[in-house]
């Protein structure tokens, strides 16, 4: 079946003109309109596509390494002339001037956005159920949560609605749902993606990358994504090659003390020893590394990312684009400045991203920006210490991408703090801007999956893709996926 | 810190508005993710610097050249309300 193929089968099958990109295109575009039904996952459907497929077909396009592949991407990346609202009432009405960087890169190669995909509120959350669009639900099991916030990306390519999304990861969105979803997501080096034209929420963290369903498609797509732009300050141009496979490599894998000792499910830490069996079969070194200060890692991340969201959010003021909502009860509108942003805002924003923005405003003014902002940032350094010292001691690490599969939907809602720790795993990697990515490894009795997560040094996102290839083999030839 | 106090405050900070219920909604899970984060007093930091960011960001420089790509037109569309190019906002004088 057509959407059974892998991105790079797509792309090839249209060049060599053994498929039709409208065929294609026609093919997955209804399979979204069906497939969204079950879990809303997206949230706009691009009718654009099906004209872009034709120019292909007419020979009017016809190079890319992409070239005629359908693809999905979160709410939260600007597309020209699409609205684009990551997920929020305050963006009401946006429809976006520019390209993201990274999509324009995508699109160059012949890419096809169909649809835009759900999410949690600004990125502002682990389950997909901030969205002012509505939860997405998984669809392995419709009453649980898909994972977040790129729920929508994952859920997607689950559902095969595309070969390839793109996501985005600030502190595990990307990992997360591809864990929960039994797909691969990466999240690449800090500043290897450029940001520009991603609609941000805590800039020193956050991350562009792709989702896919194997991990050929999902390094084709992170290699055509990354690229330097000279709109982000932070984006850094550093040669990513295409992974090759050195099948004789003995890795050094390292595995975390921390993240072992963790509260993890039964079936989680099984499939977990059944991998570095397999690595030891194949003659690998395990090593267990230390990262001593992974207990701070949840508030370090939640104030640091708490702070950056109130600077980046206060831009959505009612004036410039966006929703603006003044009335007030008696028909009037209001006519004072701050109470005019505090209307529009207070209408506009979701409960979580209020709550971000308060704990961040509050970590960032006078008299508690040492105590809690700067403090972070000290603690934040160990962890990266940590990470560097593991490093010394093993090429790769790997472990548990989430402590349990996915949860019931409304089941931590009440429960910010419970919401928060679901990240544990995940963040310590992004607070240190290092690569780090989820492969399926297994199913628990229930039949909801779970990731493998796989972390390695800054810059050497090539060599652990390289190794998740690996890896991958190995869990295919297992019979653990 | 008197705490109570403190959510109002930093609402209006960050240009926020709540009412009652919301305001008490608001003030317990502040309270609650503040005494979780009190583990950071455990934490050793004396002599470190801080991280502001995963690596050295070096300030990039470039020419200041008009974008054509995005009008002013195509902007001041995107705006709720705006007349002659210019937004159109409550008095602030």
């Amino acid at each position: 079946m057509l959407i059974e193929k892998s991105a790079i089968e797509i792309a090839k099958e249209i060049k060599e003109r053994k498929l039709s990109a409208l065929e294609v295109c026609e093919t997955f575009y209804n399979h979204c309109k069906e497939e969204n039904q079950k879990t809303n996952a997206l949230i706009r459907l691009d009718e654009r596509a099906l004209e872009k497929a034709k120019l292909i077909d007419e020979g009017k396009v016809t190079s890319g390494e992409l070239l005629g592949v359908p693809i999905v991407v979160k709410d939260n990346f600007c597309i020209k002339g699409r609205e684009t609202s990551a997920c929020s009432k305050i963006l009401e009405g946006f429809v976006s001037p520019y390209t993201a960087h990274c999509i324009e890169r995508l699109e160059k190669q012949g890419a096809i956005v169909i649809a835009q995909s759900n999410m949690d509120e600004f990125a502002m959350g682990s389950s997909n159920e901030t969205s002012a669009y509505g939860p997405c639900k998984n669809p392995i099991d419709l009453t649980r949560v898909p994972g977040g916030s790129s729920g929508g990306s994952a859920a997607a390519v689950a559902q095969k609605m595309a070969p390839i999304s793109v996501g985005s990861d600030t502190g595990g969105s990307i990992r997360q749902p591809a864990s929960f979803c039994g797909v691969t997501g990466i999240k690449p080096t800090y500043g290897a993606v450029s940001r520009y034209g991603m609609i941000a929420f805590a800039s020193s963290l956050d991350q562009a990358g792709p989702l896919a369903r194997n991990v050929n498609d999902a390094a084709l797509a992170l290699k055509i994504m990354i690229g330097k732009d000279v709109r982000d300050s932070t984006n850094i141009d550093f040669d990513f090659k295409s992974h090759k496979e050195t099948k004789n490599k003995k890795y050094k894998v390292g595995i975390i003390k921390e993240f072992f000792e963790s509260d993890l499910q039964p079936e989680i830490k099984n499939g977990l020893d059944n991998m570095l069996k397999m690595f030891k079969d194949k003659g690998w070194e395990v090593v267990e590394v230390e990262i001593p200060h992974t207990r701070f890692a949840i508030p370090v991340y939640y104030l640091i990312a708490a702070s950056e969201a109130s600077s980046n959010l206060s831009r959505y003021d009612g004036i410039r684009y966006g929703l603006r909502d003044i009335n007030i009860d008696d028909g009037r509108s209001v006519n004072e400045l701050k109470e005019f942003y505090k209307l529009t805002r207070s209408r506009g924003l979701g409960n979580e991203v209020k709550r971000r923005i308060l704990l961040g405003t509050f970590a960032l003014s006078a008299g508690y920006y040492d105590e809690f902002y700067i403090k972070a940032c000290r603690v934040r350094r160990l962890i990266f210490d940590d990470f560097q010292k593991a490093f010394q001691k093993c090429d790769h690490i790997v472990g548990p991408v989430t402590t349990h599969t996915a949860f019931k939907i409304n089941e931590k809602n009440d429960d910010p703090i419970k919401m928060y720790n679901n990240d544990i795993l995940t963040v310590p990697a992004s607070l240190s801007g290092l690569p780090c990515m989820s492969l399926p490894m297994g199913k628990d009795d229930l039949g909801l999956p779970f990731g493998a997560q796989i972390i390695s040094p800054q810059f050497e996102d090539s060599k652990m893709i390289e190794f998740a290839s690996q890896v991958e083999q190995l869990f295919v030839e297992g019979g653990q996926i | 810190m008197n705490k109570k106090n403190n959510i109002s405050e930093i609402a209006d900070l960050a240009c926020l508005k709540f009412d009652k219920l919301e305001q008490d909604t608001f003030q317990d899970s502040f309270e609650q993710i503040l005494t979780f984060f009190e583990i950071l007093n455990e934490a050793e930091v004396n002599g470190v610097q801080p991280m502001i960011t995963p690596h050295e960001v070096i300030t990039t420089l470039r020419q200041d050249i008009i974008n054509p790509d995005i009008s002013v037109d195509n902007l001041m569309e995107l705006a709720p309300d705006s007349k002659d190019s210019l937004y159109k906002v409550p008095p602030v004088v």
